[in-house]
């Protein structure tokens, strides 16, 4: 059996450019090879994320996503196919990174994050990319993960801005510490460029990959929010809750 | 002579389209509740926003993040304005 914990010369030759960034080196490409990372939904955040994560080198992607490909879709998911159309969205993906990385594993999910299935999903993982539409679905992601010790780092976007946070149990608020209840009001459809998915995708990826190498200074118990309109990041210091009904005893 | 003190709102995506600018300043009576100064500025920009702030029972929506310099406001209803600060309001958003 292979011995897991050195590089291959197929590994150095895939990610040479990679292994200069300062801090990746060996270590680094190792540890993500040596991942499990959950990305769901396979989206317009999702999909970036799971690209990056493929070409980054990780070790398995489980892929979560129930429902097939719609015309609609393809203005910012950027792993699917006009050919696919109307064929489960999971699968279009998981061709799309198999013929980008052959090396990575693979498994798909054909169903969304339910109350039923979280637990068993995030035990699966090292790490989970949460970029769900529905706030259901991420509280149930992040109440696993607090429960497992998880890492999870949640991604949402609504127009031209998006927003990043990373959560690490027992080292940050979680995501019921910001929102304490599932808001109301708020409409499952909002308007969607694919370049401003890809983009917060690729912020979650960033900041996955920081935390799984220890690259760089992770936002730690912050909210990235960034405006595309006038690329202005801000970042917000989230605060925990005493009575968080998730990560408080 | 009462004593103001300047506040800026800064607004995301959802709010700043429906004001119609993405950060205003006015002048504010110091120690003046948050909430009052959301209901003023919510009255000054109509039915839209009051909707993405407040709820039928008229209380501020507790999904909504608040920010005051950087910092998440978790009880943005016992706060009162007592020094010039930039207010960051955020209608809560997920997916794409
Ligand atoms: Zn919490």
């Amino acid at each position: 059996m292979a011995d897991k914990s050195k590089l291959t010369d197929q590994d150095r030759s895939f990610y040479e450019w990679q292994l200069d960034v300062p801090g990746m080196g060996d270590e680094g490409q190792t540890k993500l090879r040596n991942t499990t990372a959950l990305v769901t939904r396979i989206g317009g955040l999702g999909g970036p994320m799971a690209l990056s994560l493929a070409a980054a080198g990780i070790g398995k992607l489980i892929l979560v996503h129930g429902g097939n490909l719609e015309p609609s879709d393809l203005n910012r998911q950027v792993l699917m196919r006009h050919d696919d159309l109307g064929t489960p969205r999971v699968l279009s993906a998981a061709k799309t990174l198999r013929a980008l990385n052959p090396n990575i594993e693979l498994e798909t999910i054909e169903s969304h994050v339910t109350a039923n299935n979280v637990d068993d999903l995030v035990a699966k993982a090292d790490i989970v990319f949460d970029a769900a539409p529905r706030f259901s679905e991420r509280f149930w992601l992040n109440a696993a993960c607090v429960k497992t010790g998880t890492p999870m780092i949640d991604a949402a976007m609504y127009s031209m801005e998006g927003q990043v946070i990373v959560i690490v149990p027992g080292a940050t608020p979680c995501l019921a510490c910001l929102y304490p209840e599932e808001p109301s009001h708020w409409k499952r459809r909002f308007p969607v460029l694919g370049a401003v998915s890809a983009m917060i995708g690729n912020m979650a990826v960033l900041e996955g990959i920081k935390l799984l190498t220890g690259i760089g200074k992770l936002s730690l118990g912050e909210m990235l929010y960034l405006d595309t309109l006038t690329m202005g990041l801000r970042k917000i210091a989230i605060t925990r809750r005493s009575n968080c009904h998730v990560c408080q005893p | 002579m009462e004593t103001e003190i300047p506040i800026t709102m800064a607004y995301a995506g959802q709010l700043a389209g429906v004001v119609g600018a993405s950060e205003e300043t006015a002048p504010v009576p110091l120690g003046t509740e948050l909430t009052s100064f959301l209901r003023d500025t919510a009255l000054r920009h109509g039915e839209k926003f009051q909707e993405l702030l407040f709820d039928e029972n008229e209380q501020l929506r507790r999904a909504l993040v608040i920010s005051i310099d950087g910092k998440h406001a978790l009880d943005p209803k016992a706060l009162s304005l007592t020094k010039p600060c930039e207010i960051f309001i955020m209608t809560p958003i997920a997916g794409g």
